[in-house]
C-alpha cells in the first residue's frame, strides 16, 4: 500500500520503489516515536506522503488545473455508460491513466480516500490539511476526474463507432 | 437537494471505477533490498567499540593524580598534612632465606629482558590497531 500510494503520487515505478524503501527505513528508525495515538498504517502513510512531497519538490513537478464545469447527473450517467461499454481490464487502465493526469494533490487525496479507504480524519492526519480543506479538495478531485474521463474517453468512443 | 444528489452520484461513480484499478506491486527483490538497507544501517551500532574506561573517567583519574601529586609535593611540610609515621621495624625482624643469593644476572641479560618487555608492549599496541582496522 505504501508503494501504490507512492506510485500514484510520483508516477514513476523506480522513484516509487525508492520512496517506499526510504519510507520503511525511516519508519524503522523512528519506531520509538510512534506513540500509538493513530493507526500504524496512518503513521506509515504520513511518512510516505512526506517523502513523496520532498521528492516532488525536488523534481518541481507542477500541473495546471483545468477550469471545472458544473457536474450534472446527466454528465455522470453519460460517462458511466461509456465506461460500462469498455472491457473491465481496459477500463481500469483508462481510469488509471485519467487519475495520473490529475494534479498531484487531487490524485493523492482521491487515491487515499477511495482506494486505500482512509477516512477523512486519517487523510487530515496524513496531509496536515484541515478537514474542510480535504473535503473541498476531494470534491474538486472527483469533478476533475469526471472531466478528464469525458475528455479522454469520448473521442476514443466516437473514433471507435466511426470505424464501425 | 439536487446538488447533494449530484455529489452522491459523483461519489459512487468515482468509488466504482477507482476500485477497479489493480494495486501495483513492487519488484521481487523489493523486500530483500529494504532488509539489506536496514541491516546496513544497524551494523555500526552492533560493532561499535566502546572503551572500558571512558575518556571522562580518564580525565577524572588524571585530575585526582595531579591533585594528589601537588598535595604531596607542596603540602607535605604543612602541619595539617602530616602523615602518621608507620612503624616498619618488624620487617627487619623477619628472617627469610634468600633464594637468589647464588644467582647472578649479567647486565646484558638485564638489558635483553628490558627490551623484550618493551617489544611485547609495542606488539600489543600494533596488534590492537591492526585488528581494530580489520574489523571496522
Amino acid at each position: 500500500m505504501v508503494f501504490s500510494l507512492a506510485l500514484k503520487m510520483v508516477k514513476s515505478r523506480e522513484e516509487a520503489e525508492e520512496i517506499s524503501q526510504d519510507t520503511f527505513i525511516k519508519a524503522y528508525k523512528n519506531l520509538s516515536k510512534f506513540k500509538g495515538e493513530s493507526k500504524f498504517s496512518t503513521w506509515l502513510y504520513k511518512i510516505t506522503y512526506r517523502t513523496c512531497l520532498d521528492s516532488l519538490k525536488n523534481n518541481k513537478e507542477r500541473y495546471n488545473t483545468d477550469i471545472i464545469d458544473e457536474v450534472t447527473i446527466n454528465r455522470i450517467k453519460s460517462a458511466d455508460s461509456i465506461l460500462e461499454g469498455i472491457e473491465r481490464k481496459e477500463r481500469a487502465q483508462v481510469i488509471n491513466n485519467c487519475l495520473l493526469s490529475l494534479p498531484e494533490e487531487e490524485r493523492t487525496i482521491l487515491w487515499m480516500f477511495y482506494f486505500e479507504e482512509l477516512s477523512l480524519k486519517e487523510i487530515v492526519e496524513v496531509t496536515d490539511f484541515s478537514e474542510a480543506n480535504v473535503k473541498v479538495k476531494l470534491h474538486r478531485a472527483r469533478k476533475s476526474l469526471l472531466s478528464i474521463v469525458e475528455k479522454k474517453v469520448e473521442p476514443e468512443l466516437i473514433k471507435h463507432y466511426g470505424r464501425k | 437537494m439536487g446538488e447533494n444528489k449530484d455529489i452522491k452520484e459523483l461519489d459512487a461513480f468515482t468509488k466504482k471505477y477507482i476500485n477497479e484499478i489493480e494495486a501495483e506491486t513492487p519488484s521481487i527483490d523489493f523486500t530483500a533490498n529494504i532488509m539489506n538497507a536496514i541491516l546496513k544501517e544497524e551494523q555500526p551500532s552492533i560493532y561499535k567499540a566502546a572503551p572500558l574506561i571512558s575518556k571522562r573517567v580518564w580525565f577524572v583519574l588524571a585530575g585526582i593524580l595531579a591533585v594528589s601529586i601537588l598535595f604531596v609535593s607542596k603540602g607535605a611540610s604543612s602541619s595539617w598534612l602530616q602523615i602518621p609515621e608507620i612503624k616498619m621495624d618488624y620487617l627487619s625482624n623477619i628472617q627469610l632465606p634468600n633464594l637468589f643469593e647464588n644467582i647472578t644476572v649479567s647486565n646484558l641479560m638485564l638489558s635483553a629482558c628490558f627490551f623484550f618487555t618493551v617489544m611485547v608492549f609495542v606488539q600489543i599496541y600494533y596488534l590492537k590497531n591492526h585488528f581494530t582496522r580489520k574489523f571496522n
